[in-house]
């Protein structure tokens, strides 16, 4: 792995805050407060899910698929917790937790197939 | 994954680049044929056309390939196996090849069928097949220009064409030559064998035909110079030479989490006293 990897890590943190904002934003989520707490799971969980999945992807034979559902499901889960745990009047931290992902994850993908 | 594919962005460019040339009634004779490389796509106007056939020689045993000149690597060729060199890259004082490979175990194979990829390995880890370029710079003053008018060559048909005299590697035969065939040199091989040399041919490009035997498709290999292969230590493992920063990005990205910890914590301790405060 080269050095250049933190410009993929960068841009993936970047696009997934974007992405996470505006859906959050779009669902209701206000305050400062709940949206840095948006901006600090994503640079929690993003930049070690990104880093796995390549190391994973190199080293092992699981199918690729595999890899990128249990990391996403792991990054809900965390992502939850810490809505939970941080986030000011979220009624349902792991819905929001998994629309938030779910969201970024297909737009990226329907970004990948029109590209 | 949440990023755009580099070789997406490349398809859409030559996509469009392809629409315009069409558009515009455009198009190029003899294209050479563009790999599918992230580094190539991003430095194809300074990377140099090679076309050739080199066989791994890693001074170690093993050749290693690359994901771009000085990358990371990618694995290991034994050393023998051939592979199409396509283009060259010069970084630094190092050159450094483009090829195609195919995976077969742990090991790096010349491409195979359509599953393949692509890899950058140094020029110094290979050695080039005999081939009209060797055999041109080892023959070419021995060289005569063609006087004849291809009598030799009339109501012929099969016409054998050879990589270079005395290879015993053909390429095909053409069927029958026509007003558009002409020769170039003509080398006289120690048997008194005549060779004649054809750049282009309706789109063949760079072979050999026997003036004295042109039909004949068992000419043996002769006085083809050997590759000497350097051999692995026994019982050695192949080692990478690439720069591997995984390490560096690894603590890079456990900093951060701490970092975003630290913040988490912070956060925590607000929310406390504002719940005093209240």
């Amino acid at each position: 792995m080269q050095l250049d990897f933190i410009w993929t890590l960068l841009i993936s943190l970047g696009l997934t805050l974007a992405l996470e904002l505006i859906f959050c934003f779009a669902v209701g989520l206000r305050g400062s407060r709940n949206l840095t707490v948006v901006i600090l799971v994503n640079i929690l969980t993003n930049p070690p899910i990104v880093l796995l999945n390549y190391i994973l992807g190199k080293t092992s034979d699981l199918p690729p698929f595999l890899i990128i559902t249990v990391l996403e499901m792991s990054a809900v889960l965390v992502e939850g917790l810490y809505y939970r745990s941080y986030g000011e009047n979220i009624k349902h931290p792991f819905a929001l937790s998994f629309c938030a992902n779910a969201f970024s994850f297909l737009t990226v993908l329907i970004i990948n197939h029109i590209v | 994954m949440k990023y755009i594919s580099l070789k997406r962005m490349a398809a859409l460019a030559f996509t469009c680049v392809s629409l315009v040339s069409l558009l515009c009634g455009y198009a190029l004779a003899d294209a050479i044929f563009a790999p599918e490389d992230d580094f190539y796509n991003s430095h194809a106007g300074e990377c140099e056309y090679v076309n050739r056939d080199y066989y791994a020689n890693g001074e170690s045993g093993y050749t290693e390939f690359f994901t771009k000149p000085n990358g990371s690597s990618l694995g290991f060729a034994d050393n023998g196996e051939l592979f199409h060199i396509q283009f060259s890259y010069k970084l630094g004082d190092e050159l450094w090849g483009l090829a195609e490979y195919s995976v077969n175990g742990n090991k790096l194979i010349a491409r195979n069928g359509d599953v393949y990829k692509t890899a950058w390995m140094r020029f110094s880890d290979i050695t080039p097949k005999f081939d009209y370029i060797s055999f041109d710079e080892a023959h070419s003053s021995e060289y005569k220009a063609y006087e004849g008018e291809y009598s030799e060559l009339s109501g012929v048909t099969n016409i054998v064409m050879w990589t270079f005299p005395n290879s015993g590697e053909s390429n095909g035969t053409i069927d029958q030559v026509d007003e558009n065939f002409a020769v170039g040199s003509v080398y006289t091989d120690i048997d008194g064998v005549q060779w004649s040399f054809v750049s282009y041919y309706y789109g063949m490009r760079n072979f050999w035909i026997c003036l004295s035997d042109p039909t004949n498709t068992d000419i043996a290999a002769k006085d083809v110079p050997p590759v000497v292969f350097n051999t692995p230590e026994p019982g050695s493992q192949p080692e990478s030479t690439a720069n591997d920063m995984t390490t560096v990005i690894i603590i890079c990205v456990a900093a951060a989490m701490l970092c975003t910890a630290f913040a988490f914590a912070l956060l925590k301790k607000k929310k406390n006293q504002n719940e005093e405060t209240k």
